[in-house]
């Protein structure tokens, strides 16, 4: 088990100009975990790796991780009935 | 002669398994409803323990007594709670199931304190979906100054705004931290012992089930009403989940959370198989049990745990829920539980426990 990947607290990679941080644009994820993401994309949006080496390790219930457009891992807030996922290149996934 | 199964035999000191016999499992359910519906007392850890043995057939009728002991204790109402994870990831503890501990490589991204314009629109959802309690967590140890100052202005704004009870769930607490949450208006605080003392140094090396249990008689003396659950599946056995309700019992929480293991990518815990949906059934009705008059909530990994058995679950002992999404996870359409809770003619409301 890889230990230490990042300091404790580290929140470094900030949200980006997609989202301000003030109220929740209105294009964010439903929060329905039967939505779909990345499978006409480059990269798994559960693990991040080329869609040629996996597509489809998102569990049903879990929302994505990793941008579909670069494969970077997103920040993602989760809201009682809303999920929103950024991507620090590639914005907010729609 | 039928032989069914397994059951602990307590006599003169000495435990022998034994096989149960055909009568038995009926036997053990009457004796139990009798104890709790007519005697009107806790069932021993013999008893417990040997409810939670019964054969995969007898389960059924453990999860409708455990129903009728609910209805009896508690009325048919249910309680419905939003959660928002208000400061996500890079914790410092090691907790072996967590997705949001700085110690593994998860793919869950550390953010800091969400803004308060946030915070009152996920206070919103919360409102909309029906339920009466809105619950802010941490991943944090414990919260330091600054961060208890942004709770207690979050506590203060939701409670102005919105007709909901507020709970935090902010780690370890101090006795001058529990007391300010306390007076800011604070109603009820979560500190799971996620599991039993036995088993939890081998989930958690970064502090002690000792440190847990502190923090919730804390919370219990500064008056706000103490939320402590559990985390099943995470390789403890039946009789450490018998402790867990002896440990919770003697800790007297208001409402126990039940979380069922999502095992998450990354963490030590990320490879183990969920609990199979019968046997978290089995174990709900356990809980309800030993633990008659406390609010018994659904929790995380009910979902992917249960799938078409979340309904049973709510005629097991189940009489509170969160709905909506968890801390890093999702959660079903809360439109679904609502629909769930009326088809069962169960309806939504505030619980006042019997402890």
């Amino acid at each position: 088990m890889s230990k230490q990947s990042r300091q404790p607290d580290d929140t470094s990679d900030s949200l980006g100009d997609a989202h301000s941080g003030n109220a929740r644009p209105d294009n964010a994820h439903s929060g329905n975990a039967r939505q779909s993401y990345g499978t006409e994309s480059g990269y798994c949006p559960g693990c991040g790796r080329p869609v040629a080496e996996c597509n489809g390790c998102l569990p049903e219930f879990d929302p994505p991780r990793f941008c579909p457009q670069c494969g970077k891992r997103m920040t993602v807030k989760v809201a009682p009935t809303a999920v929103y996922a950024v991507c620090k290149v590639h914005g907010e996934l729609r | 002669m039928i032989m069914h199964g397994f059951v602990t035999c307590y006599a003169f000191g000495v435990t022998t398994n034994q096989i149960m016999t055909d009568n038995q499992p009926r036997l053990l359910l009457r004796n139990a409803e009798e104890a709790l519906l007519d005697e009107r007392r806790d069932l021993t850890p013999e008893e417990l323990s040997d409810l939670a043995r019964l054969p995969s057939q007898y389960v059924a009728g453990l999860a409708s007594l455990a129903h009728e002991v609910r209805v009896d204790r508690c009325g048919l109402e249910v309680e419905v709670e939003g959660i928002l994870s208000a400061k996500t990831g890079g914790c410092t503890e090691d907790c072996s199931f967590c997705s949001q501990s700085a110690h593994y490589d998860s793919p869950v991204k550390a953010t800091p304190f969400l803004d308060m314009d946030e915070v009152m629109a996920a206070a919103k959802e919360t409102a909309a979906m029906g339920a009466s309690k809105f619950c802010l967590v941490l991943a944090i140890k414990g919260p330091d100054q600054r961060i208890l100052d942004r709770i207690i202005e979050a506590v203060g704004r939701v409670r102005e705004e919105f007709d909901l009870q507020v709970a935090v769930s902010a780690g370890l607490l101090n006795d001058s931290q529990a007391a300010l949450l306390a007076e800011a208006g604070v109603h009820c605080y979560n500190h799971n012992i996620e599991t039993a003392r036995s088993y939890f140094p081998n989930i958690v090396s970064s502090h002690t089930w000792e440190d847990r249990v502190e923090t919730c008689r804390r919370v219990k003396s500064h008056g706000m009403e103490l939320c402590s659950g559990v985390l099943l599946g995470m390789g403890e056995s039946d009789e450490q989940r018998i402790e867990m309700i002896l440990q919770l019992r003697d800790l007297q929480p208001h409402d126990v959370p039940i979380n069922f293991l999502n095992p998450r990518p990354g963490t030590p815990l990320g490879i183990r198989d969920k609990i199979p949906a019968w046997e978290a059934i089995r174990w709900i009705a356990t809980f309800r049990l030993g633990l008659p008059d406390v609010i018994l909530r659904y929790a995380g990994g009910r979902e992917v745990t249960l799938r078409e058995l979340q309904a049973m679950g709510i005629t097991s002992g189940i009489n509170a829920l969160i709905v909506g999404n968890y801390l890093t996870t999702m959660g079903r359409d809360p439109k679904e539980d609502i629909a769930m809770l009326q088809d069962m003619a169960m309806p939504v409301g505030v619980i006042e426990s019997a402890i």
